[in-house]
């Protein structure tokens, strides 16, 4: 819900935009004088003003950069007279979000506003993953932007938290940020890997072992649960659980209590609990192989990683991080990536995912010790391989036998869209660029209005602050 | 696949500890070092494929190698810390081991965790 300040005089118009936007289910103010709407502007906080041009006390579009830098630095749409394109250009070459005529029809005067009130959102939801730690966790995706708001989000929270995806997509990594922006950041994050633990060790591991058989420090046998309490802890690999430990694991979850083996006595502990499995666990629970009533307490908060193959985008900034990373640790000079070099990293597949990337950044590295550049030979061949074979695949149609050509051939449609978003987006990024990043000049230039210009960035997610990083 | 073993000369857990992984992992695939600054150099190269064990004798040298923390975070660690203090547990974490633990005379938790992150890797 949005809170909209109304500033006109006409009485009439107020009760109309009123109704309107309150169907829309946002909160409105109203002021019908450029006194009350600034002084209204300061009190309280709005994400949208409208304001008329001509009030009884003054001009709207004098008064815009106010309103702007009210402390919740609103977003304005002017409201100028019917057939007012002095007005209307004034308005946006001022700064104003966008700008209505009046009388303007149901969709004219909606629009604006839920496009600004989206816009907002956006801006708000950046601005909070910007705060956010994410050491390692590189890319600017929109998938890798709904991890980071999940992260956010169960940051705030004490909840269980079960991740889930590929082997290799940094599902450790997600769970470190977690710990790493909650509350309990200044305590330990204890990570348990159920898959390198065996099973008969895991028990005594996970809640301690009181029998203290083989160690030779009695406070040595304290179960990673305890070494967790203010803090968190990590399993991975759930999946690897055996049922019997389950069961205990459900009892600790309950009672926030564990008994280290050998014992009589329970310990409390204070501990959050991050999960990770690169298996569906509602499928083993059909199998009979993980208890329905755990994964029912461990799926408060789930999160589904995508693999690398579904955010491409972000391969190259994830390559280049990393090799930054090997270079440092060879203590070797940064290589830079030859052209077709990043073909391969972009055509390949990675099944798995960044461990996989990392693993074959680390092979180039030292393949190409001595030279400045990257080079696709540089990189194992079972790729090089794999991406040449995937080529010659959808190049060479009548290689590929006849059911797989008539799915695999693109319809005109397709086609077509497909090369229309790829100028659109080109244009935008070039525009920008000529503009020197000035919305207001990228607008004047294009001939595009200030709405439309924004909502092309945002469908081809160009950041206008990163535009130089993305001319070809 | 390699080994890479970090333990002071001098270190009776330590010496012990190699004994019992050598009886484990073939001698060519394991790498011994006996100083921090040695250790550091022999990081400098591809990690992917290994598995390191850290077994320092004290607090403070559990310390000196979180300077390496930055070149060990993506490689599959052991650590055996000297003692079982909460604050060295608490160090020892930010090591992000994938086992923890402290010496035993047998050191039959981290041979069986060792043969187990082995035979996973197979």
């Amino acid at each position: 819900m949005a809170e909209i300040l109304i500033v006109d005089d006409n009485e009439t118009t107020v009760e109309v935009l009123k109704k309107i936007i309150q169907k829309m289910g946002h909160n409105v103010s109203s002021a019908l004088t450029l006194k009350k709407g600034l002084y209204l502007s300061t009190i309280k906080e709005f994400d949208v003003v409208m304001l008329d041009v001509r009030l009884p006390d003054g001009n709207g579009i004098a008064s815009l950069a106010e309103f702007q830098n009210a402390p919740s630095t609103p977003e304005v749409i002017i409201m100028t007279g019917y057939g007012d394109a002095d007005g209307a250009e004034l308005a946006i070459r001022s700064g104003a979000w966008d700008y209505i005529e009046k009388p303007a029809s149901l969709p004219m005067m909606t629009l604006p506003i839920i496009r600004a009130i989206q816009y907002r959102e956006t801006k708000k939801q950046k601005s909070n993953l910007k705060s956010l730690k994410r050491e390692g966790i590189v890319g600017r995706s929109p998938q890798l932007d709904a991890c980071l708001d999940f992260v956010a989000k169960a940051s705030a929270s004490d909840a269980n938290v079960l991740i889930r995806g590929e082997s290799g997509t940094g599902k450790e990594l997600i769970a470190r940020a977690i710990h790493e922006n909650s509350a309990r950041a200044h305590k330990n994050l204890v990570v348990a890997d159920c898959a390198s633990l065996p099973v008969t060790m895991l028990e005594g591991v996970l809640f301690g072992d009181a029998r203290n058989t083989f160690s030779m420090d009695d406070k040595a046998r304290i179960g990673l649960f305890q070494q967790a309490d203010r803090g968190t802890i990590l399993l991975k690999d759930i999946e690897e659980m055996s049922l019997a430990i389950q069961k205990s694991l459900l009892r600790v979850l309950e009672e926030h209590h564990v008994r280290p083996l050998g014992s009589r006595q329970d310990i409390k502990t204070d501990f959050r609990l991050i999960v990770s499995t690169k298996r569906g666990l509602e499928e083993l629970t059909n199998e009979g192989l993980f208890r329905a009533d755990l994964f029912g307490k461990l799926q408060s908060l789930a999160l589904e990683i995508p693999p690398l193959r579904e955010r491409r985008e972000d391969i190259l900034e994830i390559a280049l991080y990393h090799s930054t990373k090997i270079c440092k640790r060879y203590g070797m000079g940064v290589k830079g990536f030859g052209p077709d070099f990043v073909d391969v990293l972009m055509a390949y597949n990675w099944p798995g995912n960044i461990r996989e990337l990392i693993h074959s950044l680390e092979t180039a590295h030292s393949t190409a010790l001595d030279t400045s550049t990257l080079f696709a030979q540089h990189l194992p061949l079972y790729m090089r391989v794999s991406v040449k074979r995937s080529l010659i695949k959808s190049d060479d149609p009548a290689s590929l036998p006849l059911m797989e050509q008539e799915e695999n051939f693109p319809s005109y449609k397709e086609v077509r869209t497909g090369a229309i978003e790829k100028a659109e987006r080109q244009y935008v990024i070039n525009l920008l660029s000529f503009s020197g990043n000035s919305i207001k000049k990228a607008c004047e230039v294009s001939g595009m209005s200030r709405p439309r210009l924004y909502e092309l960035m945002k469908k081809h997610r160009i950041d206008r602050h990163n535009i130089i990083d993305e001319i070809p | 696949m390699k080994v890479i073993l970090y333990s002071p000369q001098d270190y009776e857990h330590g010496r012990r500890l190699l004994g019992i992984i050598e009886k484990v992992i073939p001698k060519n695939l394991l790498v011994v070092f006996n100083m921090i600054s040695v250790l550091s150099q022999g990081l400098r190269g591809p990690l992917s494929d290994t598995v390191l064990i850290l077994c320092p004798s004290c607090k403070e040298e559990v310390q000196e190698l979180g300077a390496l923390r930055e070149l060990i975070c993506d490689v599959r660690t052991i650590l055996i810390l000297p003692d079982g203090e909460r604050d060295t547990i608490a160090i020892g974490h930010r090591f992000q081991p994938r086992f923890l633990t402290v010496p035993t005379p047998d050191f039959k938790d981290v041979s069986t965790v060792l043969g187990k992150m082995l035979h996973l890797r197979d």
